[in-house]
């Protein structure tokens, strides 16, 4: 047996050599938390930043809290609505941003199925390669619950440093110098508490209410891409086909999300999220002319499939259409956090379901006060 | 309690250490109480089934033995009673109400009995056919009834194979747990090397292929002909690295305790027939069949011709399908097993003859690989009816074989990544891991075919040790750690 230890000892520590700086880097980093402790702490203290950088669990965890929060409003859809702030709302515990959750229309229809109680109000962000007919994303009939992960124990260790392969990616992020040793175990560049290397080494992630806690080096935006990347990006094709047109299984799916929202009560506000004002000009300008044509007649088609259920639909397509320009762009398909306001204080303006939810005045106020084009004060941290 | 997640090792570390310094006399009840544990991690109340079958067969086998004749035989028969009858209980009635209850509605007869809202008992059929076993054994007076309870309650129980075997004869198995046992280094070594590689098996081959499968059988409508293909040999792969790297870990782990198991893969898919194929396969269920379905029904009906024989082969097939399964799927699927074998039964002389003509050996390569292929390929479209929920899915599943094989019926290997996603539900990335593990575990099975034995060199520490490590830092890369079951688990 002594032999058997000692040899088994021995060829275990040079793996435990390898493996242990990398275990004890993602553990200092929080990468190991739990979807129900982070949770909790997002709930129990005042500022807290997630941004694992091996794990994807937004799904998951979004999705928890709101069955956890029961809110009176949350806002749904990809990582376009991420910029939606509790602070936007009178009584900031009465909303949630489920951003990042959603990756096709049908995920709308599943979320809510899986919510034991629905909200009373969703701001659901239309992304607009959600209609592209070529986009694989949107095959209705090859669609799969996303949420059904939800289900089962969703165990962060094994999907950090096993599945995702933290247990080595960690060292290639090391070595092209992405982070410090200091950065973890000495200072983190953020103020907030943080669960996530990400979050620890640059203070971006997700924030107490979901939304996106913007606290990331940004680069000066300008239009770097050729018109191609363009559509290719707004379509998400990642060099597939655009469609011809409008698909018309989103068209059915984004129906049935529509309708179980109404048998559910629920109202909900629609969006198209904004892309830059000069990308949206120059997709105007598209030589095919085929997805420029889709994208134009995208926000009319919504907007009578809304009003079919009694719902508000907004087409910020185009930021100038709510006085904002493009030095409110984060990227080319995410705006900051003062341009959602902007759309927010649009929506609130003209949606009944909304306005008595929200302090106008207040927003507008904060709006012009604000401490740089990104950034609005008493907003996600600021 | 699964075999490829943490608590199980957890489990096996405390286990395995506790064994060898506890004093010998309290080995079988720590493997006793550690066995019941490892049970009720899974339903815990499923556990007094386990034991009122265990307590009827080691009564009924002391008194098989004590009485003769009819008596005898009558104890025999209370006791494959109980077996069979809660087997069926949990796992066929549903099917047989279900059957009656369509028969009545075409026969617009009144027949209303509800199906039953159970949950098979995790490893039933295996315990019981470990169980069977023994009292048959008994009776036929092979094997002398075991007077102490706990060792016979161990046999049935042993945690490495208590849920999906492989199923032991007590011939083999209740000797070892009679008798306690030393720690020996080679067998802790040995043991080791063999869970690593069912670990391997599952982890890596199986996880990552049955999410392919598992896509393409829930689009079997939107999928193409090349895919269905694609997930029809795939479901092959992970079935054989599923069961077999779990009859790994079950091996290895019993060894490492001094206990050891029967084989229950022999390179299966190096098979030139399909009888060949069953010798290899499964082997504690097919030999289990043989001897005790097979062999008894050829010897009844010996003197019938060689059709009878078919007909025994036939029998035997269809109840190893319903074994799999309660559905028409199973029987179908052990039907084709039964005609593949009597086919090549009856074409053997032919087949032979022909070969002679051809002037092509028994050891002509092409002929073994022609032999292998088509043993694979039928292997292959039968585990479609194991696969299946059930007999119109398959049928659906060999209709779609044959569709849409058009230009772009490869395009998942040359589209963009997500195309090839929802295509086939992986990426190729991730078909690509999965296509050099499966190599790699053919490239190890034939050096045991073939019986190819390393070079010097491999023996020494400095040569073995970095390949482990390789070994195992290519298992965490690759593998696919997600709570996926072992196929089996459901039987």
């Amino acid at each position: 047996m002594h032999a058997f230890l000692k040899n088994l000892l021995l060829f275990l520590v040079p793996l435990g050599i390898f493996f242990a700086p990398a275990f004890i880097v993602l553990f200092a980093s929080g990468e190991f938390t739990p979807i129900a402790s982070i949770g909790a702490l997002s709930r129990d203290i005042n500022r807290i930043v997630v941004g694992p950088a091996y794990s994807y669990f937004r799904n998951e965890y979004q999705l928890h809290e709101v069955s956890v929060r029961h809110p009176v409003i949350i806002a749904l859809g990809s990582s376009r609505v991420g910029e939606f702030h509790s602070e936007f709302l009178k009584n900031p515990n009465s909303f949630y941003n489920a951003s990042g959750s959603i990756g096709s229309l049908s995920g709308f229809t599943d979320f809510i199925k899986h919510l034991p109680q629905p909200p009373q109000i969703i701001i659901a962000g239309m992304d607009q390669y959600f209609f592209n007919p070529e986009n694989a994303k949107n095959n209705t009939v090859k669609r799969s619950d996303p949420f059904l992960v939800h289900t089962r124990a969703y165990d962060p260790f094994f999907e950090s440093f096993f599945r995702n392969g933290g247990w080595w990616k960690v060292y290639a992020d090391y070595f092209s110098e992405k982070f410090t040793l200091a950065d973890i175990f000495i200072s983190s560049k953020n103020s907030a508490a943080t669960v996530g290397l990400l979050a620890r080494i640059n203070g971006s992630g997700f924030t107490n209410d979901g939304s996106n806690y913007d606290n990331v080096i940004r680069y000066p935006f300008k239009i770097s891409q050729g018109i191609d990347t363009l559509v290719a990006s707004i379509t998400d094709t990642n060099g597939d086909e655009y469609g011809n047109g409008i698909s018309l299984d989103a068209l059915a799916e984004l129906h049935a999300f529509l309708a179980s929202a109404k048998a559910k009560g629920i109202t909900v506000i629609g969006f198209l999220p904004p892309i830059s004002h000069k990308e949206y000009k120059a997709l105007g300008q598209h030589p095919d002319a085929v997805y420029a044509y889709a994208f134009k007649n995208l926000a009319p088609t919504l907007v009578t499939v809304y009003k079919e259920y009694g719902f508000d639909f907004y087409d910020f397509s185009d930021i100038s259409s709510c006085g904002s320009s493009d030095d409110e762009m984060a990227e080319s398909k995410h705006g900051s956090g003062k341009m959602y306001l902007r759309l927010f204080i649009r929506m609130a303006e003209n949606n009944t379901s909304l306005r008595p939810l929200v302090d106008l005045s207040v927003l507008k106020a904060k709006l012009a006060n604000a401490t740089s084009t990104y950034d609005v004060a008493g907003i996600a941290g600021k | 309690m699964l075999f490829d997640s943490l608590p199980f090792v957890i489990f096996f570390i405390a286990i395995f250490f506790l064994y060898f310094t506890v004093p010998h006399r309290w080995q079988k009840w720590l493997l006793l109480a550690a066995s019941c544990y490892f049970y009720m991690a899974f339903i815990p109340q499923y556990i007094l089934i386990l034991f009122f079958l265990i307590t009827i067969d080691y009564i009924l086998g002391m008194n098989i033995e004590r009485s003769s004749g009819r008596v005898r035989t009558l104890y025999l028969a209370v006791s494959i009673a109980s077996n069979i009858g809660i087997l069926f209980f949990f796992k066929y009635f549903n099917f047989f109400n279900q059957n009656i209850a369509d028969i009545a509605r075409l026969i617009h007869w009144n027949y209303s009995l509800e199906s039953l809202a159970i949950i098979l008992p995790i490893g039933l059929s295996f315990h019981i056919f470990q169980s069977l076993a023994y009292i048959i054994e008994v009776y036929k007076g092979r094997f002398a009834a075991e007077r102490n309870y706990g060792t016979y309650a161990l046999y049935v129980m042993f945690f490495p194979q208590l849920v999906a075997g492989p199923i032991e004869r007590p011939s083999r198995l209740l000797p070892q747990l009679r008798i306690t046992h030393e720690f020996n280094y080679d067998n802790a070594v040995s043991g080791l090397k063999t869970m690593l590689w069912g670990f391997f098996k599952k982890i890596v081959i199986a996880n990552n292929l049955a999410i392919l499968v598992d896509f393409v059988y829930a689009h079997l409508t939107t999928s193409n002909g090349s895919v269905v293909v694609l997930a029809i040999f795939a479901f092959a792969i992970v079935l054989y690295a599923d069961f077999s790297g779990y009859s790994d870990i079950a091996i290895g782990s019993a060894r490492m305790l001094g206990i050891e198991l029967m084989q229950n893969f022999r390179q299966p898919y190096f098979s030139q027939s399909i009888a060949e194929l069953w010798r290899r396969w499964h082997i504690s269920l097919s030999s289990w069949f043989r001897d005790y379905v097979y062999s008894p029904l050829v010897w009844k009906w010996r003197n019938l011709g060689i059709w009878w024989t078919y007909c025994a082969v036939v029998i035997t097939f269809i109840l190893t399908g319903v074994w799999h399964g309660a559905g028409w799927n199973f029987v179908m699927m052990g039907l084709l097993f039964g005609l593949f074998i009597c086919v090549g039964l009856w074409t053997k002389t032919f087949r032979k003859k022909m070969w002679s003509i051809a002037g092509i050996g028994t050891h002509n390569i092409i002929r073994i690989l022609i032999g292998v292929g088509i043993t694979f390929i039928l292997t292959s479209f039968t585990w479609i009816f194991f696969r299946s929920h059930d007999l119109p899915q398959a049928l659906l599943v060999l209709e779609r074989v044959f569709t849409q094989w058009g230009s772009d019926a490869f395009s998942y290997l040359t589209c963009s990544n997500y195309c090839a996603v929802y295509a086939i539900g992986i990426s190729r990335t991730t078909l690509a891991i999965a296509g050099i593990s499966v190599m790699l575990l053919f490239a190890y099975e034939f050096f045991k075919e073939f019986n190819v034995t390393p070079p010097k060199i491999w023996y020494r520490r400095v040569v073995r040790w970095p390949l482990y490590y390789a070994f195992i830092l290519w298992m965490l890369f690759a593998g696919y750690f997600a709570p996926m079951t072992f196929i089996y688990f459901q039987f």
